[in-house]
């Protein structure tokens, strides 16, 4: 990890990325590394939809509604838009309302919620009746597709750190009506001693958020390269406990709302290496890019291919990476 | 918040037999059938939170225990709230349960216009005028819902509602005390 952070610093800051930095208001280290992530022109392209931010989307909460209908009751007051990948997701694309203040957000039909971020629960697919751990699980929008996917069905442990959003996370299983979810204020590093026991464990792990810059701009500044360092070692404790408690055969998703390659690549990378033999990452054939399997002049595991990246001004969505491993039998 | 073990069948028989007041013997039967069994999670001060929870996630919680964490924030399907106190121990029922028992036995709820549904959602009561039907019997606790029989929260009957609907009595008096509605989930809890 140490070494990771040594070949940050030693990427230079040349006269693009500090010309970037005063356009777009970002640190000339961020603007530096999304040149190497896109090219120059993708960096522009990347902070330029930053700007103009990003389409609002719902997630259709099918255990309380289905989604025709939901659409027949908000049809006067929203335009809205089916994406294609989530067949209960829909982009918002005009409003005459508040679309967090409706009867129908207050009856619990609806989560607001970014496309992308629909997408780890699809991916890890529970079935009903299995048992899933959400390690990182506030304020829930996760933690209820995954009850929504399993049908309330089976049981579902949510953890979290921050007693304010656990209480968000406690108010909107109530608000959608989700029974199959035991919520819990814990360090989900601190759960490794109950043994391998679930059958899919979602990592949805804290980040510098880098992907949501279309929604918090502020991010683009307040972040240094510090934080990163500092989340770095908490996503890699998280993803390895996560190995830890997942059944032979089960399935773990890791997922970031950042594009830094450092909370994402670099994290699994260590993960393989460790658990070499053991751990295989698992296809995941939907719409985005691969994985980086090179980055700062670094070779990484081949195998990372196979994991997810979405993309702002590429795919109109949050910023996001997806990684699904199998921890073999 | 700590699960409580000790004199649980004490509090279970007392929410037992409200819920049976609220929607009467079929939702014990219908509690039962579904498998569901009643847990209890220490707030401090002789207040405890009621959850309604299924065998797999008693499981989860036997599986907790054995790695001493006993701790939940919340457990499956809230049930309500009870506070004991040296001469007697009161029981709150809470929402999630009320609506998922009204739409399971569609009984003790009170449909609404629906004016009086959307000012419901503000907090505000329900005029006698503004009731559509009820769908008996109604308890001292009722679940309040729009047209569509969706539930927007419970409110305490003020009149005999089963008596003045028969009798066809109209007016502006307050039939029904708001006591939760789902504007809450604005107000204070999202
Ligand atoms: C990206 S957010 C999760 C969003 C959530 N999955 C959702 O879909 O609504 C990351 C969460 O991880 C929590 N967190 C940070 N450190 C943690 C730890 N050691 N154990 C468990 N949760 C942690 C944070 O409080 C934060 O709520």
């Amino acid at each position: 990890m140490i070494n990771i952070m040594e070949l940050l610093r030693s990427i230079s800051i040349d006269r693009e990325a500090i010309e970037l930095s005063i356009e777009y208001g970002i640190s000339p280290y961020m603007a530096k590394r999304y040149i190497e992530l896109f090219s120059y022109k993708g960096a522009i392209s990347f902070l330029n939809t930053i700007r103009l931010g990003l389409k609002k989307s719902i997630r259709c909460n099918t255990l309380k509604i289905s989604c025709n209908e939901l659409l027949r009751k908000i049809k006067d007051r929203m335009v809205v838009k089916q994406t294609p990948w989530v067949p209960y997701g829909f982009w918002i694309l005009k409003s005459k309302v508040n679309i967090g203040a409706t009867p129908e957000y207050l009856l619990g039909y609806y989560y607001i919620q970014g496309v992308a971020s629909m997408l780890p629960p699809l991916i890890l697919n529970p079935k009903p009746g299995e048992r899933v751990l959400d390690m990182c699980a506030a304020p829930g929008g996760k933690t209820t597709q995954l009850a929504q996917i399993m049908e309330n069905k089976g049981s579902i442990l949510a953890l979290d750190v921050d007693r304010t959003r656990m209480r968000a996370l406690r108010s909107n299983i109530s608000r959608l009506g989700v029974r199959n979810v035991v919520t819990l204020l814990l360090d989900a590093r601190k759960i490794v001693g109950v043994g391998e026991k679930f059958d899919k464990v979602l990592v949805d792990a804290p980040c510098t958020g880098e992907g949501l810059l279309p929604l918090i701009p502020e991010r683009g500044r307040s972040r240094s390269l510090y934080d990163m360092y500092v989340l770095m070692k908490l996503q890699y404790e998280l993803l390895k406990s996560a190995i830890l408690v997942t059944k032979k055969g089960g399935v773990i998703v890791y997922s970031t709302c950042s594009i830094a390659p450092e909370e994402n690549e670099f994290i699994v990378n260590l993960i393989l290496k460790e658990y070499s033999g053991k751990i295989e990452l698992v296809d995941i054939s939907f719409y985005g890019e691969k994985g980086l399997t090179e980055i700062y002049g670094l070779k990484l595991n081949s195998e990372l291919e196979r994991c997810l990246r979405l993309y702002p001004h590429i795919h109109r969505t949050e910023g996001f990476f997806i990684c699904k491993l199998r921890k073999k039998v | 918040m700590q699960i409580k073990e000790e004199g649980l069948e004490k509090f279970k028989k007392i929410i037992y037999a409200e819920i049976a007041k609220l929607f009467g013997k079929e939702a014990l039967r219908l509690i039962r059938r579904l498998g569901y069994n009643i847990i209890l999670l220490g707030r401090g001060n002789n207040v405890y939170e009621a959850f309604l929870v299924n065998n797999e996630l008693k499981e989860l919680l036997s599986i907790m225990k054995k790695i001493n964490i006993q701790n939940p924030f919340s457990i499956g399907l809230f049930v309500g709230t009870i506070i004991e106190n040296k001469s007697n121990i009161a029981f709150k029922v809470g929402l999630d349960l009320m609506e998922y028992l009204a739409q399971q036995l569609r009984r003790n709820i009170v449909i609404v216009s629906d004016d009086a549904a959307k000012l419901f959602l503000y907090g505000r009561d329900i005029l006698l005028n503004s009731i559509i039907k009820i769908l008996p019997p109604i308890s001292y606790l009722t679940v309040i819902a729009n047209k569509e029989l969706e539930i927007l929260g419970i409110a305490k009957p003020l009149v005999n509602l089963e008596t003045f609907i028969r009798e066809g009595r109209r007016g502006n008096i307050v039939a029904l005390k708001n006591v939760v509605d789902k504007g809450w989930y604005l107000r204070k809890g999202g």
